[in-house]
């Protein structure tokens, strides 16, 4: 990668290639992402978006190919590896502990040890993380009384919420969020749709997996189109529609059409 | 972790459920149901029994009664909250106190150095067995409750072979005296245990420690993903519980004087009991320790109330088994009707 | 790779181990048929119901020392952890598997017990039942035992003129279904009514654990302040009660007496926390079994019932050599 092509880039991988015994995942794929840029990462089944993910997210290393943090080449053992280059992935599951409250699950693993004898013996300081916690869902529009109840008791959405502003507060360079919006009710996908948002403005490369079109088209900077395990195309917002999408992801070619207008298929 | 200012300030979180009355907090409390049961059966059976039932030998009796088994369902306490079972402590709890015992024996001497060193005997003994169990589970991968119900005849069996199948006798004088032995009146069993429960609590719910035994019991790959050392963590509770029945071993010779191999078969089970009717659930994640002490106190008032009521000590594992049942129902509908409160508020 | 070729090889020693055991078992059942006296080498199992106890020990003890002065094959005691009647029906239809000619059995259970043994005489197996009686009879010849309603009642008698014939006392039993426990109560309650003075208030069985007896005991003590005496029916139960005692501060003041004079009891005994306990001789018991096993072999009559001795070890004489005699011994020397 060239000196500006690296500092440009938040997270971006070059040939990566990955198989399981006969079947190829990825055939040499490139990807890239910006920070302060919401960058969709769409592919129909099949295409190894699941795969990039792990890669990116430092859950696998790949058999062949590249992969960069700010343009600084970057090998994976474990997921924490990716966590200590400031990548931060929020999973499907979203790998919360339903019985923990929105504050513990923030800082799990990472907890605030009191200062002194006591946090070397492990006393955690509840109230700087709760005071944390709570800036953080306020900053990013998430609803939820930080201080009361288990994360099991809340809805799906406060969930996606409290699960993205963990990785959000940890991550220095870049969310990877996989399937957000997937089990998600209209208006919960609003709301996360404009976390999402906020989160690509403070600076932070915000990478959206998603099936969803719709929230492609309303949030995203970049699209990223994967197909047969290769990245096949990559837009500009303001370059794609649906209709190109489609396309770019089944391997047709789209019927041209006017530029659309940068809102359109989004509501 | 990177903050900017506040962008706005019209998003205020609201609540998840309207705050309630300060009695709705009292009644939703996790251990509201079991606290009243244990109010309500001391209330019946001061009042079936009369003041006898409150007099201070009659109090540390019972004090007395349930100090080794606390210990032991603190370690038990644990352990379920991992989402694990500890069938093993009752034979740990002997195996443990026959190996301190033999020592002793053959340290002879009747004071505190060869008691101590029965103790570190006996507290070493239950970790490495507690280890053991934690071994297998966490990094062979095994059934907890198949590991510890090895485990339970195994160290059984291993205590039977020790001692030729008999009883031993003959601990040092300190320990026997330390046995029925009081601080201002209060048995220092009694006080060991509640030392025990207390450094128990603090760590549990306030050390990262005990955050992390709650979120590997509430979400096992959750934690994995944290970064928690899950393996290493789970080893060390069966340990803990392992060298909590080691000490329970020793204190228990210290007050029966002999082994008792065959008195302890229940234990687990009994232990167990406790901490379920203390609110700890089997799917992990969730305990208390003070919810431990109370169940624990739970069949030991009503065994003691019942002789002293003059009904038959079988009556006592039939109520014991329908407050069980109970206070689980009641405590499912508790979470029923807390997850049915936010389900109704949820506004995101 | 290297790993499952090691792992297999170890399985194969493990699989010829387990197929070496039976055949070694046949192989030592042929060797009974020598000699013209059908009592040399006939093998004899034993079977008991709890492992831990050095009673069961002394019976297995007194039957080899006598089956071997007859040239008899006699096997170890066979027993399960605890009181277990599933685990010891198991434990006996191993053992009869294996054919031997006589089977020493204990039970813990006076009606499930005679499960196993249903056909064993049918089989040509002589079945001597000892210490706990089944309630079948016909499923052995020869009942050993001591005879525990008759002990109850003496030791109940020495309890009753310890106390001088008045006031309140407590029993303490174990497993209620337990004919041995049974028989204990039956006669403790019968002797005791050769004492009008003498008030029974309490008859308890808790659960046979080392705090609830423990607790029982207290509680019983906290409810009867006037107590003058605790019966209890084994040494678990005198175990427990001696902690509810020296807790309440009630050592001699309170009489316990107890049965078995196995380490605990007579520790209990030389401390003065117990007064006096019943000294079975199991030891005998197995010497007695032994002779009807040879009996039946030799096509004589046997004896239905046989009556083993017992006695009184007190506080006082459990030091002495004649009290020295009486206590259960671990091992076979004695």
């Amino acid at each position: 990668m060239s000196a500006t092509q690296a500092a440009e880039t938040a997270l971006s991988t070059r040939g990566v290639r990955v198989s399981y015994g006969h079947v190829q995942a990825l055939r040499g794929v490139d990807f890239d992402c910006r920070p302060g840029e919401v960058t969709a990462l769409i592919g129909d089944n099949g295409a190894g978006k699941s795969t990039l993910v792990k890669v990116l997210s430092g859950a696998l290393a790949p058999d062949a190919g590249e992969v960069f943090v700010a343009g600084r080449p970057f090998h994976a053992t474990a997921p924490t590896d990716a966590q200590a280059a400031g990548i931060e992935t929020v999973w499907q599951d979203l790998a919360l502990a339903p019985d923990l409250g929105p504050v513990e699950n923030m800082f799990l693993g990472r907890e605030v040890r009191r200062r002194g004898v006591l946090g070397a013996l492990g006393f955690l300081d509840n109230k700087a993380m709760a005071a944390v916690a709570l800036d953080e869902f306020a900053q990013l529009g998430v609803r939820v009384d930080a201080r009361r109840g288990s994360v099991s008791e809340m809805s799906g959405g406060q969930r996606q919420g409290v699960a993205v502003a963990r990785a959000v507060s940890w991550a220095r360079n870049v969310v990877i969020l996989d399937e957000p919006t997937a089990a998600l009710g209209v208006v919960q996908t609003k709301g996360v749709l404009d976390m999402v948002r906020r989160v690509a403005d403070r600076g932070l490369a915000v990478v959206l997996i998603t099936h969803n079109m719709s929230d492609v088209l309303s949030v995203s900077d970049r699209i990223e189109v994967l197909r047969l395990g290769e990245r096949v195309a990559s837009y500009a917002r303001a370059d794609a529609s649906l209709e190109t999408l489609v396309a770019a992801m089944t391997g047709g070619t789209a019927t041209p059409a006017t530029t659309p207008d940068r809102n359109e298929g989004a509501e | 972790m990177t903050r900017t200012a506040p962008s706005s300030t019209t998003d205020l979180p609201p609540l998840t459920a309207p705050r309630g009355t300060p009695m709705d907090r009292v009644t939703r409390h996790p251990l509201f149901v079991v606290s009243s049961a244990l109010i309500g059966l001391v209330v019946m059976f001061t009042i079936v029994n009369g003041w006898t039932f409150l007099s201070t030998p009659n109090i540390r009796n019972m004090a007395l009664a349930g100090s080794i088994m606390l210990i032991l369902a603190v370690g038990v306490t644990y352990v379920i909250i991992t989402a694990g079972f500890d069938l093993s402590v009752g034979s740990v709890l002997v195996f443990s106190g026959v190996v301190s015992m033999i020592v002793m024996r053959g340290l002879g001497g009747e004071g505190w150095g060869t008691a101590l060193v029965g103790l570190l005997v006996a507290v070493v003994c239950g970790c490495v067995l507690g280890y053991v169990n934690g071994f297998l589970v966490a990094y062979a991968d095994l059934n907890p409750i198949i590991v510890t119900l090895g485990m339970f005849g195994a160290a059984l069996g291993l205590a039977q072979v020790a001692t030729g199948g008999q009883d031993l006798s003959g601990i040092p004088t300190v320990m026997a005296q330390f046995g029925l032995g009081r601080l201002v009146e209060v048995p220092w069993v009694v006080i060991i245990a509640a030392a025990v429960a207390v450094v128990a609590g603090v760590a549990l719910h306030y050390t990262a420690f005990g955050r992390h035994t709650f979120a590997i019991g509430s979400n096992k790959e959750a934690a994995v993903r944290a970064g928690i050392p899950v393996r290493r963590h789970l080893a060390s509770i069966y340990a803990i519980s392992g060298l909590l029945a080691g000490l329970a071993g020793w204190l228990s010779l210290s007050v029966y004087g002999t082994t008792n191999i065959a008195g302890h078969s229940l234990d687990a089970l009994n232990a167990a009991t406790a901490a379920i009717l203390g609110g700890a659930s089997l799917f992990g994640g969730v305990g208390t320790i003070a919810g431990t002490v109370i169940g624990n106190a739970i069949p030991i008032v009503l065994a003691n109330g019942l002789v002293i009521a003059g009904l038959q000590s079988f009556w006592q594992q039939v109520v014991t088994g329908v407050v069980l049942v109970v206070a689980l129902y009641l405590d499912r509908l508790r979470r029923l009707r807390s997850s049915r409160r936010s389900g109704k508020n949820s506004a995101a | 790779m290297k790993a499952s070729s090691t792992s297999r090889r170890l399985l194969a020693l493990v699989g010829a181990a387990l197929l070496a055991v039976p055949l070694a078992a046949c192989t030592s059942a042929e060797d009974g048929a020598a000699g013209d006296d059908p009592v040399t080498g006939a093998s004899v199992a034993i079977a008991g119901p709890q492992s831990g106890d050095p009673y069961y020990l002394q019976v297995a003890c007194g039957a080899r020392a006598a089956g071997e002065k007859l040239g008899m094959d006699v096997g170890d005691l066979q027993a399960p952890q605890n009181q277990n009647q599933a685990q010891l029906t198991t434990i006996v239809q191993n053992l009869l598997t294996s054919s031997p000619k006589a089977l020493i059995y204990t039970p813990a259970d006076p009606v499930a017990g005679a499960l196993p043994v249903q056909n064993a005489i049918a089989d040509g197996v002589t079945v001597i039942d000892v210490d706990a009686k089944l309630e079948d009879e016909s499923v052995y010849d020869s009942f050993v035992a001591s005879d525990h309603y008759e002990g109850a009642k003496e030791i109940t008698a020495y309890l009753a003129d310890l106390v001088g014939g008045e006031g309140q006392i407590a029993a303490i039993g174990s497993l209620a279904t337990n004919p041995i426990t049974q028989a204990r109560i039956a006669g403790f309650e019968d002797a005791l009514k050769d004492y009008p003075d003498i008030e029974v208030v309490s008859v308890e069985y808790p659960e046979i654990s080392a705090d609830i007896i423990q607790a029982n005991a207290a509680a019983t003590l906290v409810k009867y302040p006037d107590l003058k005496a605790i019966y209890t029916t084994n040494y678990l139960n005198s175990t427990g009660a001696s902690v509810a005692l020296r807790n309440a501060g009630l050592v001699g003041d309170v009489k316990m007496v107890s049965w078995d004079a196995g380490e605990a009891n007579v520790q209990l005994l030389q401390e003065g926390v117990l007064q006096a306990t019943v000294a079975q001789q199991p030891y005998k018991m197995g010497e007695l079994a032994i002779e009807q096993i040879a009996k039946s072999l030799r096509g004589e009559s046997v004896d239905k019932t046989v009556a083993a001795p017992v006695s009184i070890l007190t506080s006082e004489d459990v030091d002495t050599p004649e009290g020295e005699a009486l206590w259960y011994k671990a091992d076979c020397a004695g």
